[in-house]
């Protein structure tokens, strides 16, 4: 078990000493200087001197990414270099909003899918699982940011259910909230109930082809009891890992959504951040969603030995 | 066609671990079959795996059925239990037992007898047991679903069964799963299972045939024992005649879905009349032999499902098969021994009883099969 926790902690490492260098390089890359962005078009060049003598920006790549990772270590992703603000704050005020609507939709895309799977996976080459095929194929077709108009068109625009855009906090009322949330969830969830449909169908088929199942059928089992208490569990491994990356995308990957519906989100950070030329908050932003991704994963992991007791020994060999 | 279903001749029969032929009160066979055929349907027409099956099997009787993979013996077991898949599988002829209509019944029916007064007990128990779900649960789940039994209540039944079985410290093993058990302890749990609510019919489809030779006659032994004890009858499915060899009532023998050689063990085995069994026999490796000794093999395969021959099934492989058996199908009929019935038109050993072709001598090995198991 120690191995195990060791191994992953170092893969842990080894993802932040990548994500950090490629970010820097690619920040880099960015034509133009970000002090001159900083300080606009009227500045002298003694100020622009100056500026990235602050900012360290003469320094070789190599040395500041040393220093940058010296600091990470210590948990300091550093200041802004607009705002002047710390960075790591600025994405713990803006995380919640991402997690309330990634949370929505992924609640959403199990509580639909899972039971949409498991349905269609018993029903297989019927015509039930033909209609959920071709549903599930219609979730997944569309991008998020069509589905989110058409929502926004229907339920704000027409219906005058929901708001169109904007953010109400959780501490102005909680239904005022929800409210603003729900739009944005729905829109990230339907691509990922399809997905959780599918992939837990094709898992469910094969698993009830397996002698086990029929063996439980030939106990006189009920249908249902045999479907869930000895298809399902077996079938949740690749459900697992798909949720893994869901998760992982929806924390990093709200930002169409987020920009659609002008929420005060990570992904709206991070566009404010490229369009601001703010590199030490796009640096921070891109390792924080990385940590976020490789943490997910790994929890993932533990989980599967939680599903399937025959992989506890090798995960602790 | 209806066949006259074996004869149960107490007289003949009395050489094995069953108790009394009939317990008191109880009339007629616990199950009979008849005419059964069970096929796939296919765009080239049905294709029948069990052709034209008849039978009876007392209460606390063994029938062994015997014969090569792909002779529909697993497919018989299926359907008399009625565990087929209703999509794409034709099936007609009659299963009674205790006098219900199994053939009849709908699936939510069946399933109040599966598990209950008939349940099976299969070939691997690595894979007929849930990987992810503990042994324990495994057994308790039969209980709570037939027997509404409490948690604890069925969890003490469990214990009791693994004990029966014999599986050293059940408490601890109920709470282990599968992969964590030998061979030989996943198939006592797959019995216990079998055994939970007291089945009248225990179906055993090729209980040993995954498990080491060395375990295969200890789950023999306890499928015997627990079954003189309750009083249950058994249908073995093997592929092995060894594996029947004293432990089976009766034996039927299959070839290409059909019955081709049955009746009481002791006769089948001493005075075989079908070449295929003959050959079966003949195939069993021999402590005495001489070592190097080549061991029989019967030439060629069984005929594919679409195609077989029209004659004898078994003539296009029979060392002694003549014009008439490749173009007549033998029926199923009796001989000398009560009960015994064979489809054959030259069987072995029957020049002085039946008018054969002259010279028709076949090298019977009668009086050299050995009755006790050879897979010990």
């Amino acid at each position: 078990m120690l191995r195990a926790v060791t191994s992953r902690a170092l893969h842990l490492l080894g993802v932040v000493f990548i994500v950090s260098f490629v970010t820097m390089i690619m920040v880099d890359l960015i034509p133009g200087d970000p002090a001159s962005v900083v300080l606009g078009e009227g500045a002298t060049s003694e100020q622009l001197d100056q500026l990235r003598q602050q900012w360290n920006l003469d320094d070789p790549l190599l040395l500041r990414y040393v220093e940058s990772l010296a600091d990470l270590v210590r948990g300091d992703l550093g200041t802004s270099v607009i705002t002047n603000d710390s960075v790591l704050d600025t994405i713990l005020e803006r995380l919640p909003v991402t997690l309330e609507i990634a949370a929505i939709a992924l609640v959403i895309a199990l509580v639909v899918g899972v039971p949409l799977g498991i349905w269609t996976a018993s029903r297989a080459n019927t015509w039930v699982d033909r209609a959920g095929l071709l549903a599930t194929s219609l979730m997944i077709s569309p991008p998020a940011f069509l589905t989110g108009l058409l929502l926004a068109y229907v339920f704000a625009v027409r219906l005058h259910l929901l708001p169109v855009t904007g953010w109400v906090p959780i501490s102005e009322g909680l239904s005022d909230n929800l409210r603003s949330a729900l739009l944005p969830g729905v829109a990230l969830s339907i691509y990922e109930t399809g997905v959780v449909a599918r992939v837990l169908r094709s898992a469910m088929i094969s698993t009830l082809s397996e002698d086990y199942v029929f063996a439980a059928h030939a106990r006189g089992l009920s249908r249902t009891y045999v479907l869930l208490r000895h298809a399902l569990r077996p079938s949740l491994i690749p459900l697992f890992t798909v949720v893994g990356l869901i998760l992982a995308r929806l924390i990093g990957g709200t930002i169409i959504v987020e920009v659609l519906f002008a929420l005060p989100g990570i992904g709206n950070l991070l566009i404010t951040s490229i369009q601001s030329r703010d590199f030490t908050l796009l640096q921070g932003v891109v390792v924080f969603v990385a940590l976020g991704y490789v943490l997910v994963n790994a929890l993932v992991d533990v989980l599967y030995t939680v599903i399937d007791p025959r992989l506890r020994n090798r995960a602790a060999a | 066609m209806r066949n006259t279903p074996v004869a149960a001749d107490p007289v003949s029969l009395t050489d094995d671990a069953a108790a009394d032929d009939s317990a008191p009160g109880d009339t007629g066979p616990l199950l009979q079959v008849d005419g059964l055929r069970t096929g796939f349907r296919s765009s080239e027409g049905t294709a029948w795996a069990v052709d034209d099956v008849s039978f009876q099997l007392e209460q606390g009787r063994t029938l062994g059925i015997v014969g090569e993979s792909g002779s529909g013996k697993t497919m018989l077991a299926r359907s008399i239990m009625g565990l087929l898949p209703r999509a794409n599988i034709e099936c007609s002829g009659q299963v009674l037992f205790r006098g219900l209509r199994l053939d009849q019944m709908q699936p939510s029916e069946l399933r109040r007898i599966w598990g209950t007064e008939m349940s099976m007990v299969f070939q691997d128990p690595m894979t007929s047991l849930n990987p992810v779900v503990r042994v324990g649960r495994q057994i308790t789940e039969v209980l709570r679903a037939h027997r509404r039994m409490t948690r604890s209540a069925a969890d003490d039944a469990a214990v009791e069964l693994m004990r029966s079985v014999r599986i050293p410290e059940p408490e601890r093993r109920a709470r282990e799963y599968p992969h964590q058990l030998s061979g030989g302890m996943r198939q006592r749990i797959g019995i216990a299972i079998a055994l939970a609510c007291g089945p009248r019919l225990l179906i055993a489809d090729e209980p040993t045939t995954a498990l080491d030779v060395t375990v295969q006659s200890q789950i023999l032994d306890l499928l015997q024992q627990q079954q003189s004890e309750r009083f249950m009858a058994m249908i073995l499915v093997t592929h092995d005649l060894g594996v029947v060899a004293g432990r089976a009532d009766d034996i039927a023998v299959m070839y290409a879905g059909q019955i081709v050689e049955q009746g009481p063990a002791r006769s089948v085995f001493r005075t075989p009349r079908m070449p295929y069994t003959d050959a079966l026999l003949r195939s069993i490796p021999r402590v005495d032999d001489p070592s190097h000794t080549r061991l029989a093999a019967i030439a060629g395969r069984p005929p594919a499902l679409l195609d077989r021959p029209p004659g004898c099934r078994f003539a296009p492989r029979c060392p002694s098969a003549q014009d008439r058996c490749r173009q007549d199908a033998p029926p199923l009929v009796g001989g000398v021994d009560p009960g015994h019935r064979y489809r054959c038109w030259f069987p072995l050993g029957a020049e002085a009883e039946q008018a054969g072709p002259p010279g028709n001598a076949h090298d019977t090995v009668s009086g050299r099969v050995p009755m006790p198991s050879a897979t010990t």
